[in-house]
């Protein structure tokens, strides 16, 4: 498998804190990878380095063999094509969930190629197609904001879809969800990994047990342990920070 | 209020008030005519700080500077006509200054009085935007700006005329053949019809998608893969242009400029009407700029300048019980609370 995605030494730092400490990554193309770990074993912060939302403070990010180090996010999103969907999510709330699509698409995002130009018919055609692919069609017409948490999910994977990025970076797709909701959610990753390849965090082991191969463990900001599900499941030292106290945490919820 | 723009009732609205304003003439009533002329010089400043605001929710509380940039540029022209203008020659100014010979003849004075609040709008949208100015610090620096502006024509007496502004102004004329009241009224309802096409043209195309995009939530369209200081820029500029060309009919409508007219309280006066019309639907920026001024006029009448308390009054309430403004009222009629409306991840990170 070529590998698409390298980090050498990658390290953040808050104020003192190394939220992030020499992490070396590699992603194949086309895999799909599951980053699990405790709350603040710097999950996000290795995402919001890799799309430039944050600048690290050491190392380095190479992309399809381009080194994307600190590039500005609309650059890393548009030239070198990776999307990422938020924790939370995050869309444009006062307006329509075909409007969150079309706004999605790629290459229509500069202001030449918008200033008085109509949407092309055909990203209509693929917004409505994508609509249909999240279960949104009959809400097309509704603001972001009204829509129900699982599908407020749906809709930014949704918007992943239209943008048809190399790489996917998917934060916590699932949270909030029903256990059905998060079995709907999971087919829909593994339909979009295969042609692509996707990045996903989760907490949800059941999650995690369905869609994983490969699977990334971070701890307090270092790449603890990595390989097969099977593997990461028995490593005694994944179970003593992770597994067990991702246990515990559920059963005082 | 993105909905209005879905719903016909919304082009009704437009429509009722364009036949409205196209017929009033008729009526024969020149004094009212004469001042709805001036208001409807009024709606293309709303239109384009609805642009700015309403579309890509950019709070100019200076948008008067660059409406200031466009009347005094043409006062300038109209008053250097015949030679060296009263109150230059009062400060002992023999000659037409080199920069006002430029712009003597009257289209280069349209021209000038367009492009510079443009290319000024440019500058300073380039220079904010890219170091990531915006909400709150963008209406802040915008109300200094005003006020700075407002002093530098006042201190400048020699080229603008000072407190006073430059006054006695020839009217509307058309290839050099001045026209009277009706000609030059239906002059400037054919431009207010024209701005309307623009920006109803502009905000209907992708380039108005992105614009709502970028109110909405900013920070998520970069990870789509857009530069949103470049659009910020690109609609200020637009803006710009357009409070310019209302600045520019603005002086022979009204026959005089003066720092009252672009400095905080003008940019003020804009912000309210947007806020009683509603933002964001290009309806609500015209409907509010006439009701202000018409109702304003009718009260001011009968009650002097007590008139603004009401004003105030009527702000609050708005503000309180309709905070999308009138449009945002009838476009969603007793919406329930639903759901709280988080900014996305700009106000979680």
């Amino acid at each position: 498998m070529r590998e698409i995605l390298r980090t050498e030494d990658l390290s953040a730092c808050f104020s003192g804190f190394w939220a992030l400490d020499h992490v070396n990554l590699s992603v194949g193309e086309g895999e799909l990878r599951v980053i699990i770990g405790p709350n603040g074993a710097g999950k996000t912060t290795l995402m919001d380095l890799i799309t430039g939302k944050t600048k690290p403070a050491g190392g380095r990010v190479f992309f399809d063999g381009h080194d994307i180090t600190g590039k500005p996010p609309h650059e890393i999103a548009a030239r070198y094509g990776i999307g990422r969907k938020f924790q939370g999510p995050s869309l444009f709330e006062n307006m329509s969930a075909a409007e969150n699509l079309e706004l999605a698409a790629p290459r229509e995002n500069t202001v030449p190629r918008t200033f008085f130009r109509r949407e092309p018919v055909r990203l209509r055609q693929k917004a409505g197609e994508v609509l249909r692919r999240i279960g949104l069609s009959e809400k097309a017409g509704n603001m972001a904001c009204e829509l129900s948490h699982g599908e407020r999910q749906w809709l930014e994977i949704g918007m992943l879809m239209m943008q048809g990025p190399k790489m996917m970076i998917l934060d916590e797709p699932t949270a909030g969800m029903t256990a059905e909701e998060t079995r709907l959610t999971g087919r829909m990753i593994q339909r979009l990994a295969g042609d692509r390849t996707v990045l996903v965090v989760e907490h949800d082991m059941d999650f995690v047990r369905q869609v994983a191969r490969t699977v990334t463990v971070l701890h307090m900001g270092r790449v603890l342990a990595q390989g097969p599900l099977e593997e990461i499941e028995k490593d005694p030292r994944v179970v003593r920070v992770y597994l067990k106290s991702d246990g515990r945490e559920r059963e005082h919820a | 209020m993105t909905r209005l723009a879905k719903i016909p009732a919304g082009r009704y609205l437009d429509f009722a008030l364009f036949l409205a304003l196209g017929l009033f003439p008729l009526t024969g009533l020149l004094f009212y005519t004469q001042l709805l002329q001036k208001y409807l010089v009024f709606l293309i400043f709303a239109y384009s700080l609805d642009l700015l605001w309403g579309y890509a929710g950019l709070m100019d509380l200076g948008h008067a500077v660059l409406f200031g940039m466009g009347g005094y540029l043409m006062a300038l022209s109209l008053s250097a006509q015949n030679g060296v203008p009263e109150f230059m020659a009062r400060y002992g100014v023999r000659e037409v200054p080199a920069w006002l010979a430029a712009i003597v003849p009257l289209p280069a004075a349209v021209l000038a009085g367009i492009l510079i609040p443009a290319l000024f709008a440019g500058l300073l949208g380039r220079f904010l935007f890219s170091s990531r100015v915006g909400g709150v610090f963008f209406s802040v620096i915008t109300l200094a700006l005003a006020q700075v502006f407002n002093l530098f024509i006042q201190s400048q007496q020699k080229y603008t005329g000072g407190f006073n502004g430059i006054g006695g102004l020839p009217g509307l004329a058309l290839f050099g053949r001045p026209l009277d009241l009706v000609q030059g009224y239906y002059l400037v309802f054919a431009v207010v019809l024209l701005v309307y096409a623009f920006c109803r043209g502009l905000t209907a195309s992708r380039f108005g998608l992105v614009l709502r995009g970028i109110r909405e939530n900013g920070a998520r369209l970069e990870f789509l893969g857009y530069d949103p200081a470049r659009f910020k820029t690109a609609v200020f500029m637009v803006s710009g242009a357009l409070a310019g060309l209302a600045g520019v009919l603005y002086v022979p409508v009204n026959g005089m400029i003066a720092p009252n007219d672009v400095g905080m309280e003008f940019s003020t006066a804009a912000i309210v009407w947007l806020a009683i019309g509603g933002r964001g639907n290009l309806t609500g920026a015209a409907l509010g700029a006439m009701l202000v001024n018409v109702v304003g006029n009718a009260l001011s009448e009968n009650f002097g300048a007590y008139w603004q308390l009401l004003l105030g009054a009527v702000l609050l309430a708005v503000v309180f019980f309709a905070p999308q403004g009138i449009t945002g009222a009838l476009a969603r009629p007793a919406r329930g609370s639903g759901r709280p409306k988080g900014k996305g991840m700009a106000r979680r990170a």
